[in-house]
């Protein structure tokens, strides 16, 4: 490891929006994104990363930002987010499901977690979990369908939103509170207390130069 | 366990226990940027986009990268 390497471009695509600031999530064989801010919003799939095909979709969410998507039990999955009215913005706790991309079911309009955007929703041990977000109760929540959600109090975790949550060596890992501080912390699952902070970060290793490819065309829907 | 840029930054830094981190000598390519995403896939690292910022304003970054 490893050759930072430029292997494309996101597609411009010619409903003029950027596929950006919602994650990319591995399902199955395909890279996915499901669009940000745009109604009616495209998904976006790619085979190789490179070259990407944006699919309108029959989801009625409206113009929802910064949900939480995920694929898990061979769907995908889009919680909350918010949407903009006028000088307000309205907060969901809704639950969509989708086992193709195009096609979008709301299981449920109103979960037990509070309304919230920005948070994070990730497949880990036969559940689905969602941490963090603004605003939130503190809690982490699972469910194994997504209707009915258990809440993990007492986690340690601190009220403000992690920058990352990732599956690592069996384990659920939050990183990242108070990027105002600069401070980065590392929370395993069980423990839930900080066991790493920036004074343990350590200077090694090399990587090799960097280079670049050509920018294979984008696809477009 | 893989940590990648983020705000005013482009490093890349790596943990196999989270709390010992090495930093890599490389830095990802382009400006440094907020809200890329990244995902493990075919034993790879990607990284898809982001947000930029500077004296123009804010922008958005369209570079997709793989680290492996």
């Amino acid at each position: 490891m490893y050759d930072p390497l430029v292997v494309g471009v996101w597609p411009a695509c010619r409903d003029d929006q950027w596929p950006i600031a919602t994650p990319v999530l591995v399902h199955g064989n395909r890279f996915v994104m499901i669009g940000d801010g745009a109604d009616p919003q495209p998904i976006y799939e790619s085979l190789d990363g490179a070259r990407w095909r944006a699919t309108r979709t029959d989801a009625d969410w409206g113009t929802r930002y910064k949900s939480a998507d995920a694929s898990f039990a061979g769907a995908l999955w889009r919680v909350g987010g918010l949407e903009p009215r006028g000088e307000q913005r309205s907060y969901f706790n809704d639950v969509w499901r989708s086992s193709d991309g195009t096609s979008w079911h709301r299981v449920i309009a109103v979960t037990l977690w509070l309304p919230r955007a920005g948070a994070h929703l990730i497949s880990f041990r036969d559940s689905l979990w969602l941490v963090g977000g603004e605003p939130n109760d503190g809690h982490v929540w699972s469910t194994r369908d997504g209707v009915t959600w258990v809440p993990h109090r007492d986690t340690g975790l601190p009220s403000a939103s992690p920058q990352a949550v990732v599956v690592f060596n069996g384990a659920l890992w939050v990183l990242g509170h108070g990027a105002g501080r600069r401070q980065r912390m590392t929370y395993g699952p069980r423990q839930m207390a900080p066991i790493g902070d920036e004074c343990c970060l350590q200077r090694r290793g090399r990587l090799g130069p960097v280079r670049a490819s050509g920018s294979p065309e984008a696809e477009c829907g | 366990m893989w940590v990648i840029a983020g705000a005013g930054l482009r490093d890349v830094w790596s943990s196999s226990d989270g709390r010992d981190w090495v930093r890599s000598d490389a830095e990802l390519p382009g400006p440094p940027r907020t809200a890329s995403f990244a995902a493990s896939h075919d034993d790879a690292v990607w990284v898809f986009g982001g947000k930029t910022s500077g004296a123009g304003g804010t922008g958005f970054w369209d570079g997709i990268y793989v680290l492996r």
